[in-house]
């Protein structure tokens, strides 16, 4: 039993962990281990959806094709898209809600604990799966992550693979929000109110909500792909009387709020780390909460801007306009929040800070430029160049993975008991910051300049900017091996102990107990006082 | 800290901010690559113009502002300048503000947004109507009040040069991947209505000049309208990831004053003429399979490969395979009806009776195939029913 | 780990409701799968 000074946990926690390998990883349900087998998964698959960015940024390096066939090239960004959406950022954030909110509520694990295992353990196989495709004669799926027919049912014998593949991603993303929302309805501490959650616990809540409403519609449009493939039922073959734009209706009607999914946890930790660093409460709580409950909300009724050139009727063009240039106004209310927690703030800056004000920053840029998107008529211009390709990135990496990189700084020190390297933290952070723009940035003019997406070969007219976004991105690549080195120092190498509240101005929960957590916490439930939430104002009797 | 101070400090911020924006609007044109959204030459693609101008200025207003409120705190609100932290966390007013601001910035952007999107649409009063149809990869334009109708694809210069490790500087090549054999051409000042579909899989129909892109549904038709005002040779490409080839399906428009265009349509006519009496002509197999040759390189050999030997295990070999060496109607059955659920289209809308003909006799008398017989196109146009 | 005794009885009570709830829930995503594939069908 670890312990500190002048504090007794005894009844709280216990660190019994279960004997041999296979009883800790494979059979575990301690939510603590399922946390970090999901973190380790998404790192290995961020790496291997990053080696594909590598061969799609390679080929695009000068005009001309030197390295890999267009069908291959297909392959690449098609495969890029579903493993760094499947399986490196949606299971990351289920890691880090594993991990934290048991321990940000009080509850002494997830409420369905062999679930939680199983929610887990489909993961591997399905990508197993997945990735199994780019050795088949066939070739892995190239139509593209939306999977828009009939070109994905030109796909060969990986077809069936792929759309069972994302079945058993859906199955998992599912029985993992359930858990998450049976976790924080049944199993907060007395004491621990709705409105005295973090917002780390609140953007996860919601975001589990989007999960259970939009997985089982995405799981719809692939099972319909499928009979169409192979049972000759034509949902979406014209031919046939069906209607292929029916299924990217269907399909964004999943994947709008899929991109919140990706981005709500992020709101969540960006919310946790700059109160602590600024050392002053979070700005308008209950405004954050309310925000990302309108975005939530709004998510569900903007599908149709990703498809504002299909030929929409003009009143269907309009609503979808005004609705997506509505979003802009809860993220506006976000960003302004943040800053003014920032504002008089009693600022330090070590990198998990670094990273929060880097996603604050790009994040806004991402947003800013998706504002410009909305604009329909605009858009027949930006829509499917390289414009789009740079939005999205701005909002996915240096938006929903800096924020996972600054929740790993953030609560590394917890869950290891050691504190990682600041300088090499630093060092990470400011040439992922560099490389990250010099990658994403001159996308934007490559977009503008009439550069289509998902081309392996292009006129010697964007020559330079992709020459540019290839450097870029070789460099932020190599720049990730820092992160492993680190996380793999942090576990192993480094000799400098972490305390129970790690940083001056953390407030929460997980702050009370050890470094490292116990295997089990809050056993039976904390008494909360109003020095451990951080919504405190609102408890005021 | 006092209050003068927070402002000589904000001011010096923004001023970097402005800075910092400056550079990267200008890196365009610093770095010698001069580019942004084109203003175009329809009244579309100006107003399109328009629209993202202001909309960009917006973004940058906004943008420099929240940049300069954060960069000012991190400078001045440190611990390391012993600052001590405020206590307050929450402001009904300033949230209120900057939740009615927003809407009230965003209600100002939605009208010319609007207007916009409202003369886009309105395709009625046309002069003239094209209808495109993208295919797998390349796309045909049929003018339907002129009777006209072909098929343009990648140049060949260009594609030679495209082909993985070709040894071709694309730098080399005019017009490297936006160049086609026969462009669509157009008659400058006239409403033109586009009637945009797709034979096979999606595609997306993508003049950057005319200011708007429209999907090719297969089953559907898009309208789209242009009023093209300067004459010139506008270039774009298939905007919608369509299979393999996608990148490789541009498109060039020639656009013609009045007489001149009308001077190309009559040379179209006599063009059209003389196909219908090649069609009636007896060939023999030394001119059938040349032309056969030039349909084959041009349209078949993308997957059939120049070789023969296809790309298994999407693209059979035509070489040795039993449809090519088999009796000749089954031959000209599968060109002309195409195989469904494949990439092999449908040629008989696509290609003349002649260059049918010519590419079937000259798949059946190439590659070690060695049927040694020949098919007229009379054949294929009472196969196909098309009169000659 | 005595305290553990003396919460385990409303430790049991909140992972049945936690059961519950999750059941409820897997219901409604199985339900959303099939409005949309009746979409698929009625919309086709």
């Amino acid at each position: 039993m670890s312990s500190i000074a002048g504090t007794d946990f005894t009844g709280l926690h216990n660190d019994h962990k279960p004997k041999g390998f296979m009883n800790r990883w494979v059979f575990t349900t301690n939510h603590k281990d399922i946390g970090t087998l999901y973190l380790v998964f998404a790192l290995l698959m961020f790496f291997i959806g990053g080696a594909m960015a590598m061969v799609i940024r390679a080929e695009l390096f000068v005009p001309g094709l030197q390295l890999v066939e267009p069908d291959f090239f297909n392959q690449m960004t098609t495969m890029h898209a579903l493993i760094m959406v499947f399986g490196a950022i949606m299971p990351a954030w289920v890691g880090f809600a594993n991990w934290m909110i048991p321990m940000m509520i009080g509850a002494p694990d997830m409420a369905l604990p062999r679930m939680n295992n199983w929610s887990f353990w489909i993961l591997p196989f399905a990508f197993a799966m997945l990735l199994s495709t780019l050795f088949m004669d066939s070739g892995g799926p190239a139509s593209g992550w939306t999977l828009y027919p009939p070109l994905s049912l030109q796909t060969g014998d990986s077809f069936a693979f792929v759309v069972f593949s994302i079945h058993m991603m859906g199955i998992s993303s599912i029985m993992g929000s359930i858990n998450v929302i049976a976790t924080i309805i049944n199993m907060r501490a007395p004491g621990m109110t709705l409105l005295r959650m973090p917002l780390f616990v609140w953007t996860w809540l919601i975001t589990a909500f989007l999960l259970i409403a939009v997985m089982p519609v995405l799981a719809g449009a692939v099972t319909m792909l499928l009979t169409d493939y192979f049972f000759a039922t034509s949902f979406f073959n014209a031919a046939g009387g069906g209607d292929p734009v029916m299924f990217q209706h269907i399909f964004w009607f999943f994947g709008h709020p899929e991109v919140y999914i990706m981005i709500l946890p992020a709101f969540g930790v960006v919310s946790e780390i700059l109160p602590t660093f600024a050392r002053k409460p979070l700005f308008g709580y209950a405004a954050m909460v309310y925000a990302t409950a309108s975005i939530a909300f709004l998510s569900f009724i903007v599908w149709a801007h990703h498809m504002f050139t299909v030929g929409m009727p003009l009143e269907g063009e309009l609503f979808f306009m005004y609705a997506t240039m509505l979003i802009a106004v809860p993220t506006g209310v976000k960003v302004f929040n943040w800053v003014s927690t920032m504002w008089r703030g009693s600022m330090t800056f070590e990198t998990p800070m670094l990273f929060a004000i880097g996603f604050v920053v790009l994040f806004t840029i991402g947003g800013l430029s998706g504002l410009m998107l909305a604009i329909t008529a605009a858009d027949f211009q930006y829509h499917d160049t390289y414009f789009v390709v740079a939005h999205f990135h701005y909002v996915l990496v240096p938006g929903a993975v800096f924020a996972l990189m600054a929740g790993t700084y953030y609560w590394l020190p917890k869950w290891t008991g050691r504190m990682y390297s600041e300088k090499w933290g630093n060092l990470h952070f400011w040439l992922s910051a560099i490389f990250v723009n010099v990658l994403f940035f001159p996308q934007h003019y490559l977009g503008l300049a009439g550069m289509p997406r998902r081309i392996p070969d292009y006129s010697p007219q964007f020559a330079d900017f992709n020459m540019w976004s290839s450097l870029g991105g070789f460099l932020f690549g190599a720049t990730q091996l820092i992160f492993v080195g680190l996380i793999i120092h942090c576990i192993w190498g480094s000799k400098l102990k972490a305390k129970s509240r790690v940083w001056e101005g953390a407030i929460g929960l997980e702050w009370s107990v050890p470094s490292p957590a116990p295997y089990h916490t809050f056993d039976t439930p904390p008494d909360i006082d109003e020095s451990m939430v951080v919504h405190a104002d609102e408890i005021s009797h | 800290m006092n209050k003068q101070n927070t402002v000589i400090v904000s001011l010096a911020v923004l001023a970097a901010v402005c800075a910092a924006f400056w550079l990267l609007l200008a890196a365009p044109a610093l770095t010698g690559n001069e580019i942004n959204m084109p203003v175009g030459v329809t009244p579309q693609s100006v107003t399109h113009y328009e629209l993202h101008m202001t909309i960009l200025w917006i973004c940058i207003v906004i943008g420099a502002l929240v940049f300069t409120a954060m960069f000012t705190s991190i400078v001045l609100h440190r611990k390391s300048r012993g600052h001590q932290p405020a206590g307050f966390s929450h402001s009904t007013k300033a949230e209120i503000a900057w939740t009615i601001i927003p809407v009230l910035i965003l209600l100002g952007m939605a009208i010319p947004a609007t207007t916009a999107l409202i003369r886009m649409e309105d395709t009625a009063g046309s002069d003239m109507t094209v209808k495109i149809i993208g295919f797998q990869w390349k796309w045909k334009y049929e003018y339907l009040e002129d009777d006209i109708s072909f098929i343009s694809t990648l140049k060949a210069d260009s594609n030679a040069a495209r082909q993985l490790n070709s040894g071709i500087n694309p730098e080399d090549v005019e017009n490297y991947l936006l160049d086609v054999d026969k462009p669509l051409v157009l008659p400058v000042g006239k409403k033109v209505k586009f009637l945009i579909t797709a034979d096979d899989v999606l595609h997306a129909w993508w003049v950057p000049d005319f200011g708007w892109k429209r999907d090719a549904i297969p089953g559907f038709i898009n309208e789209a309208w242009t009023i093209i005002e300067k004459p010139g040779t506008y270039r774009g490409q298939c905007a919608e990831l369509c299979g393999k080839d996608h990148g490789f399906m541009p498109i060039v428009v020639i656009a013609l004053p009045e007489a001149e265009y009308r001077e190309w349509v009559a040379g179209q006519h006599d063009e059209g003429d003389a196909e219908a009496e090649l069609i009636r002509k007896d060939w023999d197999l030394e001119g059938l399979m040349r032309r056969g040759q030039e349909v084959y390189t041009g349209q078949c050999a993308t997957c059939h490969q120049l070789d023969g030997n296809g790309l298994a295990p999407a693209f059979p070999a035509v070489a040795g395979s039993a449809v090519a060496t088999g009796p000749p109607e089954v031959s000209i059955d599968l060109v002309v009806n195409g195989v469904e659920g494949t990439a092999m289209q449908a040629w008989g809308n696509m290609l003349s009776p002649v260059d049918i003909a010519a590419v079937v006799t000259y798949l059946r008398n190439s590659f070690g195939n060695a049927t040694g017989d020949l098919v007229q196109p009379e054949t294929v146009a009472r196969l196909t029913g098309e009169e000659s | 780990m005595m305290n553990t005794h003396m919460d385990s009885n409303e430790l049991k009570q909140r992972r049945a409701n936690a059961r519950r709830t999750a059941w409820k829930l897997a219901l409604v995503a199985l339900l959303i799968f099939g409005v949309f594939i009746l979409t698929g069908v009625i919309g086709r």
